[in-house]
């Protein structure tokens, strides 16, 4: 066996042990997403209906903002074999994280060829990178659209020689455009990149005795995507968009036009500084920079509490040295190689930007594949560095490298497994199975159940966990009026309703199981309680006065 | 002439933003420009400082112990144009206008191997012009502007001295005029000097020892090593040490949360291994140096940035500067020889290690060396994009141009009502009523800090006889303050207090006379609001009759 494949099966390995140990138990609970994707494959394979009782949807319509469909179709065939439940929506994408690793070193392969540590230190990165990890572990869409980004550019780089890889070319690129929203952006971006800067190799795959080959592959992507090109252009698709993007927030608007009024005239020079294009540009360039920020990818992180873990940035501090200097290296631009990271580096936070949240770990995660890589030459080139000098210093900077990054990894490692659950239980709505397995045991009992909406969307993570009966849940589902970021809920099935519970008015309803959140009720009304991950009280169950 | 035009306009508009309103933007003064003020004309009217020390290197002022060059570069300015604002603040606007030129000399001295070392130091110039960040604190008695074109200097005459065009006597002066006038200074100056050693290692070791023969290199040497030998004694174990030390943070101890403690309790060694407060705090120091490379930073407003270092809701920086920076970089890299270019990124790279051991979590002040190196970088990619594409460059200049139209329209057009808090806006506005009554007593509230030194500032008191006074009440680790000076207290008071005390003017705020008080009272002789700009209330005064 030669090194290199040992060493890369070795990556692989932990890659996989990483992402796939616990992987139902932490992230601890579920989150709505996740419980959507869930059920509605389950909803599919019993009925052939989705929730919303459309057969083989092509986009999801969930709680009204249109889920692309590929992640669900993957999840499909899990929950056909293990059955619903939470390690059946979170396999594909650990999976497709572990093969990502791979992919990476062999796309790094293709793109340095002369390098012959720069594949394997790449995917080790990555292997590693928290930002990579943490949206491997759970049923994160972007996850697997960047498994398919990665797919469709390592095969367009081989088709150069072997144009039948265009196909899987063409079917990647369908397919990552299928899974997530800003792949649509960002992939395309990309693909032009590609043909920029290989503009020669692109050129031949134009050429008489190839071009059967392109031009059909070619016109089966465009085929497949003619659905999606419809629901681009339909109301639904964008109002999904119009909820989250940069001019969803008013706010550079009205600065505008306050600045303009502090002027008192509006001579040409006020109106030329004072204007929405230029207050919007601005915002849009501090969300884009801000991905860039070295305390968002190193210290701080990401705000969201469900795509961040206590005390860490986005990457492994310990790795800031390696990444300033390989950025240096990078600059240089010397190579094809180069000059692609360097694009993909400049490229990935464009989606991420045209929202109103930033800097958005999630949505720009593609960004953690040039991060590693960036690192990685910077690793590479201290190496290099290193070489000239004795044997004995080399082997033990590198000893002490590793030493050092297992040192911050383990940190990492405590932080997710141990702090996580408990400093942030409500991040991944921590709790649901046991609330679904306390109502399920007592649902005869009781006339009326309330559940609290304090967080997002709990009639579907009960339906995940009742395993309810989509069928039913077809025919009751009555979707509420969409709220400012353009989502609805639902507000009932069954005997459940989904509410604020006000305690004053609902202990006067006649049986009633009432479940609250940080709702204040009677203590003396309390028959069970559910505890967080670090023994906090989290729900508690009421019932109302009269039985 | 024709080659100069370039530098000529970077001086122009640079001296043009730094004196333009300088008495009334920023409106007001912070507590340590009135400071350095007032000591001034203490030196001009008697040589003595305000606790009559004769010609003292160092000011204790509040008992921060001011390095003291700035006091007397302020003396011909307060002696031309009398203790005012514009007096204070002019010898950094100097100071401002003098760095354009010292980036220029550097810059075409360090790359004079290249193609066109002039363009290039012009361009670098010309960014020093117009950096924000440079240029705010040129508009304000600030030392470490005036450290930083002192280290400038001193840095292009050790360069000149290394390839042996110029003696030891020129950057020997500016070191240690640099470390007179800045705290930052003990640790910026031979850090920066050593870099360039290090840098230059060859000429250094071969010139070196060689021209110590010549006399003219040999006497300076000695006196400089004898003052520097001098001045780091007094300042380590004299009583400027202890500030030194409390500002660090390596004194602070925070101690790991109770949460994280009950999380991995019963783990003594995991818990041990990942909170310890060795981790946390190289993750303060990493985190807090990081910060300055943050674009949320440098680029526009951060969430962790005091007001009165940045423009309001930007940053220090022009929002599009990221434009040139990145050019700037590639343009570093595209050198043959690397020294300069790697002097530059260092230079970049140590400016805020001071500030990074500080306790406060992020200060433009101590890191403001960076403007240097962030000036050469962005001019070098003007100059690369101008010498390489010329298109591109106007492509780029032109939303950039429209970006620096519209941060110097928020500089000098929106932000007062920001900074009136910062720079103590109001002071000088109560001092005026307060001076109408010369003989009168004065009750004023001391809440706002240190008002006796706007009111020896404002009423151009006697330094002569604010010298005999002795009430400074010393704040151990921390500043001190005056609570009277003559018939004039600074202490809280009570609304009952008021018309208590005849012939009295009283300055307070809504605490001391509130809203329901009564004006109308036969006792008021004359009463007055003082507001912030924008409306919200700041003093109240009364003065009751005899």
């Amino acid at each position: 066996m030669k090194k290199s494949t040992f060493f890369i099966i070795a990556i692989l390995v932990i890659a996989a042990l990483i992402r796939l140990v616990a992987l139902d138990k932490f992230p601890s609970g579920l989150n709505a997403d996740e419980a959507a994707i869930g059920y509605n494959a389950w909803s599919l394979i019993e009925t052939g209906k989705d929730e919303h009782s459309v057969s083989w949807p092509l986009v999801f319509r969930s709680f009204d903002d249109y889920k692309p469909p590929m992640y669900f179709y993957l999840v499909l065939p899990f929950v056909k074999v293990v059955g619903l439940n939470i390690w059946s929506v979170r396999l594909p994408s650990a999976l497709l994280g572990v093969a990502s690793v791979f992919l990476l070193y062999l796309l790094i392969k293709e793109l340095f060829p002369k390098d012959k540590y720069l594949p394997l230190v790449s995917a080790l990165l990555l292997a590693l990178s928290p930002w990579h990890i943490h949206f491997s572990r759970g049923g994160w869409e972007v996850n697997a659209a960047l498994f398919f980004m990665l797919l469709a550019i390592l095969s367009l780089y081989r088709s150069f020689t072997n144009r039948r890889l265009l196909f899987i070319f063409g079917l990647s690129s369908v397919a990552a455009l299928y899974t997530y929203h800003s792949a649509r952006l960002i992939l395309p971006l990309l693909i032009l990149g590609i043909a920029i800067l290989n503009f020669k190799p692109v050129l031949s795959l134009f050429k008489l005795s190839s071009l059967k080959i392109t031009l059909a592959a070619l016109v089966m992507s465009f085929v497949l995507l003619l659905p999606l090109a419809s629901q681009l252009l339909s109301k639904e698709g964008q109002s999904r968009f119009s909820g989250v993007s940069v001019f969803a927030d008013e706010g550079p608007l009205w600065q505008a036009l306050e600045l303009r009024r502090a002027h008192g005239k509006e001579t040409f020079l006020v109106k030329l500084i004072h204007n929405r294009y230029l207050s919007y540009g601005l915002r849009f360039t501090k969300n884009y920079l801000s991905h860039y920020s070295p305390r968002f990818l190193f210290v701080t992180g990401d705000e969201i509490a469900r795509s961040k873990v206590p005390g860490m940035g986005q990457s492994l501090i310990i790795l800031f040295p390696f990444y300033a200097l390989g950025l240096f290296v990078l600059l240089r631009s010397d190579s094809p190689g180069k000059k692609f990271i360097l694009l993909w580096f400049f490229i990935a936070p464009l989606a991420a930007a045209l929202t109103f949240q930033s800097p958005h770990a999630l949505r720009a995660q593609n960004m953690s594949v040039p991060l590693a890589v960036i690192t990685a030459l910077g690793v590479s080139a201290t190496y290099t560095y290193l070489k000239q000098f004795s044997k004995i210093i080399t082997t033990a900077a590198i000893f002490i490298f590793y030493l050092f990054l297992a040192y911050d990894f383990g940190y990492y490692l405590h932080e997710y497994y141990l702090h996580y659950p408990k400093e942030l239980p409500f991040a991944w709505q921590y709790g649901f199975d046991q609330i679904a397995a306390y109502t399920k045991e007592h649902y005869d009992q009781y006339d009326h159940i309330i559940i609290s909406d304090r967080y997002d969307q709990p009639y579907i993570l009960m339906a995940f966990f009742l395993r309810y009966p989509p069928q039913t849940l077809q025919s009751e589902l009555v979707m509420t009026p969409r709220d400012k970021f353009g989502f609805s809920t639902v507000r009932n099935f069954g005997k459940f309703e989904f509410r604020r519970v006000d305690f004053g008015q609902d202990r006067k309803l006649k049986n009633t199981l009432i479940l609250a959140a940080d709702e204040g009720v009677d203590d003396k009304s309390v028959i069970h309680t559910i505890y967080d991950p670090a023994g906090r009280p989290m729900y508690r169950f009421a019932v109302s006065d009269v039985r | 002439m024709k080659k100069y035009w370039l530098l000529l306009l970077a001086l122009a508009i640079g001296f043009a933003l730094r004196v333009y309103s300088l008495a009334t933007i920023p409106n007001g003064l912070t507590w340590d420009e009135a400071a350095l003020g007032y000591n001034a004309y203490s030196i001009l009217k008697t040589g003595r400082d305000e606790f009559g020390k004769f010609m003292p290197l160092v000011f204790k002022s509040f008992g921060d112990y001011k390095p003291g060059l700035y006091v007397y570069l302020a003396v011909p300015s307060v002696a031309v144009f009398g203790l005012n604002e514009f007096a204070v603040r002019f010898p950094s606007v100097i100071f401002g206008t003098l760095a354009i030129l010292g980036i220029f000399l550097l810059i075409r001295e360090l790359f004079e191997k290249e193609k066109h070392p002039f363009l290039m130091a012009s361009f670098a110039a010309l960014a020093l012009s117009l950096s924000p960040w440079h240029i705010h604190f040129s508009r304000g008695a600030w030392e470490t502007n005036v450290f930083a074109t002192l280290l400038l200097f001193g840095l292009y005459f050790w360069l000149r001295f290394l390839k042996q065009k110029s003696t030891l006597l020129p950057t020997l002066i500016f070191a240690c005029a640099s470390l007179l006038t800045y705290q930052a200074a003990k640790l910026l100056t031979p850090l920066n000097y050593l870099l360039l050693t290090l840098i230059f290692w060859p000429d250094f070791s071969s010139h070196f020892l060689k021209s110590l023969r010549q006399k003219q290199n040999f006497i300076p040497l000695v006196l400089a090593a004898v003052f520097g030998i001098w001045f780091f004694y007094g300042t380590v174990f004299g009583p400027a040490g202890n500030r030194l030390s409390r500002l660090s943070i390596f004194g602070y101890k925070p101690g790991i949360s109770d949460e994280i403690k009950k999380i991995d309790d019963g783990q003594p060694l995991i818990y041990e291994s990942f909170h310890n407060q060795a981790r946390l705090t190289a993750s303060l120091v990493v985190g807090r140096y990081l910060y300055h490379f943050s674009p949320e930073v440098l680029l526009y407003e951060g969430p962790v940035i005091t007001e009165r270092g940045h423009i309001p809701s930007l940053g220090v920086l022009n929002p599009l500067e990221f434009i040139w920076l990145i050019c700037g970089l590639a343009c570093l890299w595209s050198f043959k020889e690397k020294r300069g270019s790697l002097l530059i990124l260092l230079l970049l790279l140590i400016s805020p290690l001071p500030a990074s051991m500080t306790l406060e979590e992020f200060t433009t002040v101590r890191s403001f060396f960076m403007t240097i190196p962030l000036a050469v970088i962005s001019g070098m990619g003007m100059y690369y994009l101008w010498s390489r594409a010329r298109s591109v460059f106007v492509l780029a200049s032109i939303p950039y141009l429209l970006t620096t139209i519209y941060t110097f329209d928020i500089y000098f057009n929106h932000s007062q009502k920001v900074w009136a808090k910062e720079y103590n806006y109001g002071y000088k506005q109560a001092m005026e009523v307060v001076n109408r009554y010369p003989g009168s007593r004065v009750i004023m509230t001391d809440v706002l800090g240190q008002p006796y030194i706007y009111y020896l500032f404002y009423s151009r008191y006697d330094p002569a006889l604010y010298q005999q006074t002795d009430h400074f009440i010393d704040g151990g680790l921390d500043v001190g303050r005056v609570d009277r000076i003559g018939d004039v207290e600074f202490r809280q008071f009570s609304p009952q207090d008021v018309l208590s005390y005849k012939d009295t003017v009283f300055v307070g705020m809504v605490g001391n006379i509130p809203d329901d008080f009564d004006f109308s009272n036969p006792a008021v002789e004359e009463f007055r609001l003082i507001n912030y700009p924008g409306g919200s209330s700041l003093f109240r005064i009364v003065k009751t009759k005899k």
